[in-house]
């Protein structure tokens, strides 16, 4: 019965799927009335046990003590279908969201929306410099330069601690339209502010500081839409506009080392310069029955960056340096589209092809500038590279229903990358690869896939002559060298009754750069899974998985310029496994529930050299957590919450624990170390809850 | 072929939601009383329609007498044993769904799958878990495992906290790119919450303006800033210059041995530190 009612044979209208009933006699007595208002509000207070910047990245619980709780979930509606939708999180923290609706159905809604993310960037770090949160970082008065941050007398008793972190404020307008069931039109607008502290690298040739950089930053976006469907197309045309500005455009510090040229005792490094992109865009569906359907889309966008370029140096002994532009006109033409055709010539059949294009065509002038080399001497003339890729490519796979429960899918897709530029003008990859998925048995489901992926140089790999001093002519750069991928993936579903699912699932890919000697050689990734679900009661259900996943890569290097004498291997290896219960009605009223989740990932780098070399110590991060919540059911609008939670953290990262402001005698690094953190969180809450 | 299937189909029950109603209630049955499908005053609704036989076809058959030691028919669609597939089940939701975000879900990867509409969307409830912030990655590491154990690692975008939801990079009703990105490309895709690494840059850092993905993985690392590994053997990858680029960093070079600024700390980026490019006129290595 149902085979024939193939689903191209059917009209997508929007009066529905089935053939239209005499509904004269259909009062819906016993329907509930939609009520005028529903939703809850919930109100209390909690607790955290410790201060960690680490737990607080992105939940703003960072510091110890109280917070208030509030959340709000409300809706309203009237018999005309207007109605109100307003919602708030995390109200007490630096997380907070809120989101307001309003619309009348099928007609128009505005919106706003609001959104805080606290980010910490690092643990109780450490600087000299005063001036944080300014675009200008000097050193105390009493500051005595040195060639080493050991001969720092000033160091010890001027450092002071300080928290990095950015903090994320977005605000939204949104309003969309319909009309005559055919045009639809919507306008989505957001601002966000970012601002705070970031940790960042600045040098002057040999010596380096970390320096705690000042970010205030804009980014406004806006989308509009305009589109119109008919029973068998749809098209719609959008604007996208985006434009970054950055208030924050550079930071001068004062260098801490012995200036190692006359004038160097300060420098001034860049920050991102303001940029705006426009983009429209064409895209659509077209489906003249059940034999093609298609769908495509086409976008042109142009970005442009035009601030003004800083001056070459600070340094005023250096003097006037000419440069051939006072800002870079840059201008970056975009142009990408993808086209989709699924042609089902029967039923058991379809064939997708794809055709697909992206350009980025870089008009950026190239011009000769002259540097100074870290705000001490004037070095060569360089020109600038404007980047220019343009990838094109096709796809074309097969699904072929071989019986009730398989299908047998087979894929090839081919696309070619040409760069500008860079040392291989044009690659091209071929990527074939087969399924098949089948139900061995009502209960079981099994997937397996397999595929190959192949990349070739099509234009020969030479290195940048204008590049001094040039890369070992043994390198390929990974992103361009030669590459045979093997891909493998599988799954089993069983659901041994309607109340369980076990779930299977291994991933594994495998990367040979058979023709880099200098490089990354080879990368492997292994992950599997495995999970189950349990429902044995209508109020009781149980879930637990474990997931382990290794990323492995070989790589080779030359320390004298020459053959490989080097290789470096890393192997991460995480480990993953949870478990949760929520049973309802535990007791009259009593819901409870328990999560726990915990991670381990280890990883280890190991070098190989011509003189044996020192091991390095395993970088690792364990996280455990648990959940534990109860909600108790004080009348049919008032219940009672209960939240507890304890994470535990550790981590080791050797490139930055026992590194101290004055621990590397070119480093002035602000001393942060990995996180670690055991912190409990309790709260208690009232919802009111009406409808 | 119309006529055909109308004639195939069983009829519509007498009295529509009133002869469902009267053998199904409760909660999760009468939750779409106040979801936007039973506005009945908005003549595309439902419940403006069929009521619900609009979605589960008409139930005819399935309300109507049985004989002695007949067994119930099934509704036909988004039922225990209706015999409607998935991929019929999506044509009833797209027949008003088919706009916008969801005009290229045929030949999408989760169409492919199987994947169906009530695989990830609760209808019967105002509270659909997938269509809220903080709640819907649950939804989504149901069959995405891979990334429900990288939302766990050190370093990832803030999705096990609530603070992003999947759609801000995702469309998972389709799109014609790879990865399903509701942008365009990836970078574009990326430069939406990060555009101030967007340029165009005087000194460009080629890898950086044409594919993010070189260095950084989306969802989850045990590494910063969301590497895919560890400076300096991930610059090293294509950094090979005669000088200190070349030079293994070994365990000698650790706190206890000859410390060095090009492993400890940030490894390259203590210097070179304008890793996405750099509009200085002196900072052709990314260092200013």
């Amino acid at each position: 019965l149902m085979v024939a009612m193939s689903l191209g044979s059917q009209d997508s209208r929007a009066q529905g799927y089935w053939p239209a009933a005499d509904t004269d006699e259909w009062a819906c007595r016993l329907c509930p009335e939609q009520s005028q208002r529903d939703g809850r509000v919930t109100a209390g207070v909690g607790h955290v046990s410790d201060s960690s910047a680490k737990f607080g990245d992105y939940t703003g619980l960072d510091e110890s003590g109280p917070y208030w709780l509030g959340e709000l979930d409300v809706r309203t509606r009237n018999g005309e279908g207007s109605y109100t939708e307003a919602q708030v999180d995390n109200l007490g923290l630096d997380s907070r969201q809120v989101r307001l609706l309003y619309g009348e159905q099928g007609r128009y809604d505005i919106g706003f929306e609001y959104q805080q993310i606290p980010h910490f960037v690092a643990e109780q770090a450490q600087t000299p410099f005063l001036g944080v949160g300014t675009q200008v970082l000097t050193l105390p008065a009493n500051w005595e330069r040195a060639s080493t941050t050991r001969g720092m007398s000033q160091l010890d008793p001027s450092l002071k601690r300080f928290s990095p972190t950015l903090e994320r404020e977005t605000y939204g307008l949104n309003a969309g339209a319909r009309r005559n069931d055919r045009w639809d039109y919507s306008v989505d607008f957001r601002r966000t502010e970012q601002q705070g502290t970031k940790l960042q690298g600045a040098s002057f040739l040999n010596t380096a500081v970390v320096l705690p950089v000042t970010v205030d930053r804009v980014t406004e976006r806006m989308d509009a839409r305009l589109s119109y469907r008919e029973d068998r197309w749809y098209l719609q045309a959008a604007y996208y506009g985006s434009q970054f500005d950055n208030n924050a455009d550079s930071v001068i510090w004062d260098n801490p080392f012995n200036s190692l040229a006359e004038g160097g005792d300060r420098g001034r490094m860049a920050q991102e310069p303001g940029n705006e992109f426009h983009q429209l865009t064409l895209s659509g569906r077209w489906q003249p029955g059940r034999l093609l359907q298609t769908s495509g889309r086409l976008a042109v966008g142009r970005l442009r960056q035009d601030e003004s370029f800083l001056p070459a140096t600070i340094n005023p002994r250096v003097g006037a340096i000419n440069q051939p532009a006072l800002s870079l006109d840059g201008r970056v033409d975009t142009l990408n589209g993808q086209v989709r055709a699924l042609i089902q010539p029967w039923s058991a059949l379809s064939v997708v092809a794809e055709l697909y294009y992206d350009d980025r065509d870089n008009r950026t002038p190239r011009s000769e500038f002259t540097p100074v080399r870290s705000d001490l001497v004037v070095a060569p003339t360089q020109f600038n590279r404007p980047y220019s890729f343009e990838r094109a490519g096709s796809k074309l796979r097969a699904d072929l229903k071989a019986g009730s429960g398989t299908t047998v899918s087979a894929g090839l897709s081919r696309e070619t990358m040409e760069r500008s530029f860079q040392e291989t003008e044009k690659t091209s990859t071929t990527d074939y690869w087969g399924e098949v998925r089948t139900a061995v048995t009502q209960t079981l489901d099994v997937r397996l896939k397999g595929g190959q992926e192949r990349r070739r140089f099509v234009e020969h790999y030479r290195p940048l002559e204008d590049l001094v001093p040039g890369e070992n002519p043994l390198l390929r750069r990974y992103h361009l060298g030669e590459r045979d991928r093997d891909q493998v993936r599988a799954s089993v579903d069983y659901l041994p009754r309607d109340w369980m699912t076990l779930s299977v699932s291994l991933d594994y890919a495998k990367d040979d750069y058979f023709n880099t000697r200098i490089g990354l050689t080879e990368a492997r990734e292994l992950s599997h899974s495995l999970d189950i679900s349990v429902r044995p009661k209508e109020n009781l259900s149980i879930y637990a998985f474990a997931t382990r996943q290794r990323i492995d890569s070989d790589q080779a290097g030359s320390d004298n310029f020459s053959t490989p004498d080097w290789t470096g291997h890393q192997r991460d290896r995480v480990d993953t496994f949870g478990v949760g219960i929520e049973r309802e009605a535990l007791l009259d009223g009593l819901d409870v529930g328990l999560d726990y989740s915990h991670s381990f990932g280890r990883g280890e780098i190991e070098m190989e050299s011509r003189a044996s070399a020192a091991p390095f110590p395993d970088l690792k991060t364990n996280l455990s957590r648990v959940e534990l919540f109860a909600r108790y059911q004080l009348s049919d609008q008032i219940s009672l919450g209960l939240n507890y939670g304890y994470e535990r953290y550790r981590s080791d990262d050797f490139f930055i624990d026992q590194v101290t402001p004055d621990t590397v005698a070119n480093l002035l690094s602000t001393g942060h170390q990995s996180p670690r953190y055991s912190v409990q969180v309790g709260s208690v809450s009232v919802t009111y809850q009406f409808w | 072929a119309q006529t055909d299937v109308h004639e195939a189909l069983p009829e519509f029950s007498d009295q529509g939601a009133d002869t469902c109603l009267r053998c199904h209630s409760g909660d999760t049955i009468e939750g779409i009383f106040s979801t936007p499908h039973a506005v009945a005053s908005d003549p595309e609704t439902p419940f403006a329609q069929q009521q619900c036989e609009s979605c589960h076809g008409p139930g005819g058959d399935h309300a109507g007498r049985l004989r002695p030691g007949q067994e119930r028919p099934a509704p036909l669609a988004f039922a225990h044993q209706g015999s409607a597939s998935r991929e019929q089940e999506a044509a009833i939701c797209l027949g008003c769904h088919q706009s916008q975000e969801r005009s290229h879900w045929q030949g999408s990867v989760h169409e492919r799958q199987g994947v169906g509409c009530t695989d990830c969307h609760s209808v019967h409830t105002p509270h659909d878990p997938v269509m809220n912030r903080q709640e819907q990655a649950g939804v989504c590491f149901d069959c995405h495992t891979r990334e429900r154990a990288q939302s766990l690692q050190a370093s990832t975008h803030p999705m096990r906290q609530g603070q992003m939801a999947c759609t801000e990079c995702h469309q998972p009703h389709g799109t014609l790119n790879n990865a399903m990105l509701v942008r365009g490309t990836l970078n574009e895709t990326c430069f939406e919450c990060h555009a101030e690494k967007r340029g165009p840059f005087l000194w460009e850092h080629a890898p950086a303006a044409e594919d993010c993905a070189s260095c950084h993985v989306p969802h989850g690392s045990n590494h910063t800033a969301l590497l895919r590994r560890r400076a300096p053997l991930l610059c090293q990858e294509c950094h090979s210059r005669a000088g200190h680029p070349s030079i293994a960093q070994t365990g000698e070079r650790l706190p206890e041995g000859r410390p060095s600024a090009a492993l400890l700390g940030g490894s390259c980026t203590n210097c070179h530190s304008q890793v996405h490019g750099s509009n200085h006129p002196s900072g052709r290595n990314l260092s200013r």
